[in-house]
């Protein structure tokens, strides 16, 4: 009888820690919630599927002022190169984070990456991408961003400055790079020009979601705009549909602020379609591309979208800047602007070398051989194309790994994308277990 | 001579103090001497010009889908310069000794409590604008966070499901049918329009009254100091619940995208 009620028991144990045990399993592994790369994109990581991060103690911004830079009357809020720094007390590696396009050194993702690797055990610096208006404005050799090889030069040499300053005050033992979107890709050529220029000797570089192709990315999101791909809608409309059905969302939910978790609630709420979204990220590219076009233009007078005798003041209007500059296409940027401006600056460059050189393709040799290289993104990234997908898994092979699903950076937070992002970093397993 | 400083010498130096610990705080900036960097040549022009004609930029307004009238725009621009330059030099570098000195869990009381007390605006502004069922609800928080809540410094009421709802003058003028009026940047305070501006001083009264009332049942003796604290206390814990950080929007055209979310959260708010 007491036997038989101690194999209940038993049983019933054993039971409860299978249950446990699976119900554990299942928590981890819950599956990332949009298989709809558009989506993912769109709305990231809901509050439970994310990676849960320590915040960091102490971050401290920063900035450099280059002397006798010109400054545009305009951006005089912008005439310092703002970074930001979080150093461990003890010894520890530095791990440098480039933005995406058009973000600066403190967005979510950046600071999610900084808590990241600073809860690993590094040393972390922030930079803004080259394409964001601080870095043009303040810091840019040309003052004009979108080709690659000046932008990873420029970053190179803020880099140094950093490691500089860095030294005085904390103990460096080794450097890292890491980047997600555009600043993967900039990863990656960046410790391509460390090759030759040998200042910091990157223990491991992560490209996280990294463009291929910088030109043909940028293409693929004019497309979605383009007419033929609209459905007879114009980006107006899509954007004016959006709009009511997040006022009825705002009226009917009590809402009092746009945290994740409301975010979350929203993508549940709205009825839009693979086009309307793919015209939500193209619309959002288009005020990246704007942004930049115009910062440029501005700095350097060039007589693009503003005229080159018109020198603004800040109290005129930007508005018809703002419209002329977002109705360009990449391609046009590129024909119109930064192609001539490459050519005036010389040495003499066809236009396919040029897109070329902002190609993973063209330093494919160097990244086949580094083995400290290491990409995390998603099978279904839209900014990517079929071939560009095999092109990572082909040169890369074992250091690339991709998940299912996630679009662009949407499951950068998801708890599985961060441990494996730890994982390739080598953080101990403590680290990535946590 | 006299050893003691006068009561003049006394309020210099703590100013000057407290402006050295400002400034301690600013930002940490570095000089970098890079002939590279200076942009010497800035001759290059496109062929190419897509600067926009006389008529795109009389219309540009109409023709955006961001697009607010502005016949303010001068001023407006002007103050919100300053402002972002009142904000980075005066207001955070103080809201970071507040920080440094208030430990979270009393801000967060702090915020809380200033909640409990804009409950009765809120009620206010319910009753004015003709809503039974809000301002049922908006008393019920009062109740139950000035009690449970031990006098608001815990939002007991959140927690039981009784969510928060922000009610001004503002909106309810525009429930009564009044126009937004013209955009308009306020000092320090940031973006407005003439309507919540005039809202503002509603509500503005409607706390005075209740805060007089207070320090009346409190039986205090040195009102005017009341006064101070509640203003400054209100004005550090409503920029520190406001994670807006100027030209943090990595764009150039965040004048216009402020002024365009503005604008269309305040007609979303009248029409709830």
């Amino acid at each position: 009888m007491e036997k038989t009620f101690f194999r209940q028991a038993v049983a019933l144990a054993a039971f409860a820690f299978c249950l446990l045990a699976t119900a554990h399993a299942v928590a981890e592994d819950k599956p990332y919630p949009f298989t709809d790369p558009y989506k993912a994109t769109v709305f990231g990581t809901p509050p439970d599927a994310v990676y849960t991060i320590q915040p960091v103690p102490r971050v401290s911004l920063r900035s450099f002022e280059v002397d006798s830079r010109p400054i545009p009357d305009i951006f005089w809020y912008a005439e310092d190169l703002e970074y930001s720094v979080a150093l461990q007390k003890k010894p520890a590696p530095l791990m440098f984070l480039i933005a995406g396009t058009g973000a600066d050194h403190d967005a979510s993702k950046m600071r999610f990456l900084r808590a990241l690797f600073y809860g690993a055990g590094y040393h972390v610096a922030c930079l803004s991408s080259p394409t964001h208006f601080n870095f043009i404005v303040s810091a840019s050799r040309h003052a004009a961003a979108g080709y690659v090889p000046n932008d990873v030069e420029d970053l190179y040499r803020v880099m140094g400055w950093i490691a500089d300053e860095i030294k005085e005050e904390a103990e460096v033992t080794g450097y890292d790079v890491g980047g997600y979107s555009l600043g993967g890709m900039h990863s990656a050529f960046l410790a391509h020009l460390d090759k030759s220029k040998g200042r910091f000797h990157f223990n491991k570089v992560l490209m996280i979601n990294p463009a291929v192709n910088l030109y043909a990315s940028a293409l693929r999101f004019d497309s979605w705009l383009a007419p033929e791909n609209t459905g007879g809608k114009t980006p107006v409309e899509v954007m004016d549909k959006l709009y009511r059905q997040f006022a009825k969302f705002y009226k009917k939910r009590e809402v009092e602020s746009l945290d994740s978790e409301v975010l979350f609630q929203l993508s549940q709420y709205l009825d839009a379609s693979e086009t309307d979204y793919k015209i939500l990220i193209g619309t959002s590219f288009r005020v990246t591309a704007a942004s930049m076009i115009f910062t440029s233009d501005v700095c350097l007078h060039a007589g693009y979208v503003v005229p080159s005798d018109t020198f603004l003041t800040s109290h005129d209007p930007l508005l018809p800047y703002f419209t002329v500059a977002s109705k360009l296409r990449f391609e046009q940027y590129f024909d119109e602007y930064l192609y001539p401006y490459l050519r005036y600056l010389g040495p003499p460059i066809s236009k396919e070398e040029a897109i070329r050189n902002c190609s993973l393709a063209s330093i494919e040799p160097f990244l086949r051989s580094a083995d400290n290289i290491y990409v995390v993104g998603n099978l279904d990234d839209p900014i990517l194309d079929h071939d560009e997908v095999t092109f990572l898994q082909d040169v890369f092979g074992e250091r690339a790994f991709l998940f299912e699903h996630g679009g662009h950076c949407g499951n950068m937070m998801y708890a599985p994308f961060a441990r494996r992002m730890l994982k390739d970093m080598g953080a101990t397993a403590d680290e990535v277990k946590r | 001579m006299n050893n003691l400083p006068s009561p003049l010498m006394q309020h210099l130096a703590r100013f000057a103090a407290l402006t050295c610990l400002l400034l301690t705080l600013g930002a940490c900036v570095t000089t970098k001497v890079a002939p590279e960097l200076t942009l010497d040549d800035r001759s290059f022009r496109t062929e190419v010009s897509h600067a926009p004609t006389p008529d795109e930029i009389k219309y540009a307004t109409e023709d955006s889908y961001i697009g607010v009238d502005d016949p303010l725009h001068k001023f407006n621009r002007t103050m919100y310069a300053f402002n972002a330059r009142f904000d980075t030099y005066v207001f955070l570098p103080t809201l970071s000794v507040y920080k440094a000195v208030v430990i979270p869990p009393l801000r967060k009381g702090i915020s809380n409590g200033i909640d409990n007390l804009n409950e009765v605006p809120n009620f206010v502004n319910s009753v004015l604008q003709a809503k039974p069922k809000r301002a049922v609800t908006v008393l019920g928080r009062f109740l139950v966070n000035s009690t449970l809540g031990v006098l608001g410094l815990f939002d007991v009421a959140t927690e039981m499901g009784i969510q928060k709802r922000k009610e001004d003058f503002g909106q309810t003028l525009g429930v009564w049918g009044f126009d937004s009026g013209p955009y308009l940047v306020l000092p320090i305070y940031g973006p407005s329009n003439v309507r919540d501006t005039i809202g503002e001083v509603g509500d503005y009264f409607i706390t005075y009254y209740e805060m007089e009332t207070i320090y009346d049942l409190a039986d205090m003796d040195d009102k005017d100091t009341a006064r101070n604290i509640n203003t400054g206390v209100r004005a550090l814990n409503a920029r520190s619940t406001t994670p807006f950080r100027y030209y943090s929007t990595d764009t150039p055209f965040e004048y216009e995208f402020i002024r365009f979310l503005y604008t269309k959260k305040r007609e979303l708010d009248v029409d709830r």
